[in-house]
């Protein structure tokens, strides 16, 4: 008896500490997964060297060492995120990939090995002890097994579609709903906010429901469109996306955005002849919803205005779409994905009616003027495919512009034996640019590629070579990155959208061995 | 004959599940003054193995709380903490953050292998394990571990021990 009632006095503290544990060790990686390095040589004296860091882990940049036979190599750090410790004070730790540069004073072959030591925690609250590998400098990670499973082959660049709509179709609606809810808290969706306060700060005195109902209604021509856009990207396989980044479009926007900005400073009142108001008025009192009607078309063009922002994940949602031929899914997918991004907007509709009653006439004067340069801002942030490029440093010349298939091809025959990476590029694409500015003028960049002849598929012009060259790649639009190895053959690896220099480095293809 | 079968199987548990006492030998390791650690004299009450290091931020914040235990139970618990660390660092943390529980060091793949033999298969710090005073496991910890966490344990145990005492 007295040993079941022990047994019973250990137990009790035992289910106890399911809760206790400071860290669940079960989710917890091994150093060996959490930090995955690898190492590519760039030329004879300097070597490539990457950590793949998986998220809510850290690298500590002073306790990052690379060493040839015993030897510590100079390095060249990228910046890191400044961390608070409570111990250690300000400390320098990468949370995210990382890719640097080690000099060595002597010439290397891709055979040659390298010493790494590195130490990192979890955000957990775990520390690890310093790891040290050694590495060949072919680019090869130097865990298999666990480590392959983690794929040192892009994991961010394409979504796993699959498993992602493998689910029930409720499921996979659920997800994109999530999605969209998460979609709207990123920067794309500010653009809106002022339309949405436009809509409803242009209506004076109207109920809180009516500007729910207004907004509900907005958010519906949003979804629709998407959803519409979907099925129409799957129908017809035309470059939907592509479309809308045309300069005139985006022309046409900037330009109602500053009307309605100059409406806002009061420069003339956005009002509609007064015949036309007085018929529309009157079919305002015949049908409830009078002004459901623009709202719900000001919501098609607004879908159509934060697209391009969101061009991962649609361009997943659209690739999936267009494989499977499947409308309803993917039509709906859209739609959830729409409904979500715009359910905190309909807080705004609800708050900025009630609210405003409130306000004095001055006050209301300023906050629409306060609007009017918020869509003034919009105008510039709109028009910024126009501009953006006239900023940029004229086309690197590293790079060779080819136009379609078969300069392409041209281009290809001439770089075998060498590694090639191809940008697909457009003007009028905003995060190409940013590439061209930010990602591939980087020193650290430049050395990872020294050896890569990089073409440049210039899709500006969106005619049909360039459609034909987006196809062959099986790619909705621009920006998107390419890589074909010594003999021509093209990696299944690919990268879609910006990528700081880090992801760049990271995400180059493994070299097989020469 | 019986009794020897007994004796034989005993013999067998006993290979198949080492004691912590004998993890510890094995392991050979050093305290602060570089003197062997007598592991035999570790039997007969409860003991706690902290693993830790002085980079291990966490690590850091909990040992004075290791230290506040060892003074509450005084004689009646043995904390170790052993450190996969460089001596000098050891010794210079220690000078800042003085503890009343000795602090053990040896080699970082003898203590790694130890570590994770007592369960800590991801190698992460800090790292702390109870066992009772019959060197059976009683609990663990992958990360920093809060005084009165281990405090109930204890006040259970020796619960269990009193009634198992007053039952006899």
């Amino acid at each position: 008896m007295h040993a079941l009632k022990t047994l019973l006095f250990w137990l009790i503290p035992l289910l106890l500490l399911g809760t206790a544990h400071a860290v669940d060790p079960d989710t917890l990686l091994k150093p060996e997964e959490a930090f995955q390095p690898s190492a590519r040589l760039v030329d004879n004296t300097h070597i490539s060297v990457q950590w793949q860091v998986a998220k809510g882990y850290y690298l500590y940049r002073d306790r990052i060492r690379v060493s040839h036979d015993k030897q510590d190599l100079a390095l060249d750090f990228p910046a890191g995120i400044v961390k608070d410790d409570p111990y250690f004070g300000r400390t320098e730790v990468y949370p995210q990939d990382v890719a640097l540069i080690a000099r060595s004073p002597r010439t290397l072959q891709a055979s040659d090995r390298i010493e790494l030591t590195f130490q990192g925690c979890a955000e957990a609250g775990i520390c690890y002890p310093p790891q040290t590998v050694s590495l060949t400098l072919d680019g090869r990670s130097s865990t298999t097994g666990v480590a392959g499973l983690f794929g040192v082959a892009g994991k961010a660049e394409t979504p796993d579609e699959s498993g992602f709509f493998g689910g029930s179709l409720a499921i996979t609606l659920g997800l994109f709903l999530l999605a969209g809810l998460g979609l709207s808290f990123t920067a794309c969706l500010y653009p809106l906010i002022p339309i949405v306060s436009t809509i409803i700060l242009g209506q004076q005195g109207i109920s809180r429901q009516r500007s729910l109902l207004l907004t509900l209604s907005y958010i519906q021509g949003m979804a629709l469109s998407y959803a519409a856009a979907g099925m129409a990207a799957a129908a017809s396989g035309t470059l939907l996306v592509v479309a809308l980044q045309q300069p005139w479009v985006t022309a046409l926007f900037a330009g109602f955005f500053v009307l309605m900005a100059l409406a806002m400073f009061g420069v003339f009142s956005l009002q509609l002849p007064s015949s036309l108001q007085s018929h529309i008025q009157k079919l305002g009192q015949r049908l409830p919803g009078g002004h459901y009607g623009s709202v719900f078309v000001m919501g098609v063009l607004s879908a159509v205005l934060v697209g391009p922002c969101m061009a991962p994940p649609l361009a997943a949602a659209l690739a999936y779409i267009g494989r499977s031929g499947d409308l309803l899914t993917g039509g709906l997918s859209l739609y959830s994905l729409a409904l979500g991004m715009g359910a905190p907007l309909l807080l705004i509709g609800g708050f900025g009616a009630s609210i405003l009653p409130r306000l004095s006439g001055t006050t209301m004067n300023r906050v629409r003027r306060g609007f009017g340069v918020i869509l003034l801002l919009v105008a510039v942030w709109v028009a910024q495919p126009l501009w953006y490029p006239r900023l940029a440093e004229p086309a690197s010349s590293m790079h060779l512009t080819v136009r379609s298939g078969d300069e392409l091809d041209r281009a290809l025959q001439q770089a075998r034996g060498k590694p090639v990476l191809v940008d697909v590029y457009a003007d009028w694409c905003v995060s190409c640019i940013e590439l061209e500015r930010k990602t591939f003028p980087d020193p650290t960049v430049k050395q990872a590629l020294r050896e890569y002849v990089l073409i440049r598929a210039d899709v500006t012009r969106n005619d049909d070579e360039a459609q034909g060259l987006l196809r062959r790649f099986g790619l909705y639009g621009p920006p998107a990155i390419l890589f074909y190895d010594r003999a021509g053959q093209l990696h299944e690896k690919r990268l879609i959208g910006f990528q700081p220099p880090a992801a760049l480095i990271a995400g180059l293809p493994a070299e097989p061995a020469r | 004959m019986k009794a020897r079968l007994v004796l034989l199987a005993t013999l067998l548990l006993a290979a198949c599940a080492p004691t912590p006492y004998e993890q510890l030998e094995r392991a050979a390791l050093q305290t602060l003054a570089a003197s062997p650690l007598q592991s035999d004299t570790l039997r007969g009450k409860p003991l706690i193995i902290n693993y830790w290091a002085s980079w291990c931020s966490p690590c850091r914040e909990e040992m004075p709380e290791l230290a506040a235990l060892q003074r509450q139970h005084g004689q009646n618990l043995t904390i170790l903490g052993i450190a996969l660390d460089e001596r000098s660092a050891v010794q210079a943390f220690l000078q800042q953050t003085p503890v009343n529980y000795p602090v053990l060091l040896g080699d970082f793949a003898g203590i790694s292998a130890l570590m994770v033999e007592q369960g800590n298969e991801k190698r992460g710090l800090p790292y702390t394990v109870l066992f009772d005073a019959q060197g059976r496991e009683v609990a663990r910890f992958s990360g920093r571990v809060h005084a009165e966490q281990l405090n109930a344990l204890l006040r259970s145990q020796a619960a269990g021990r009193d009634s198992q005492a007053e039952k006899q």
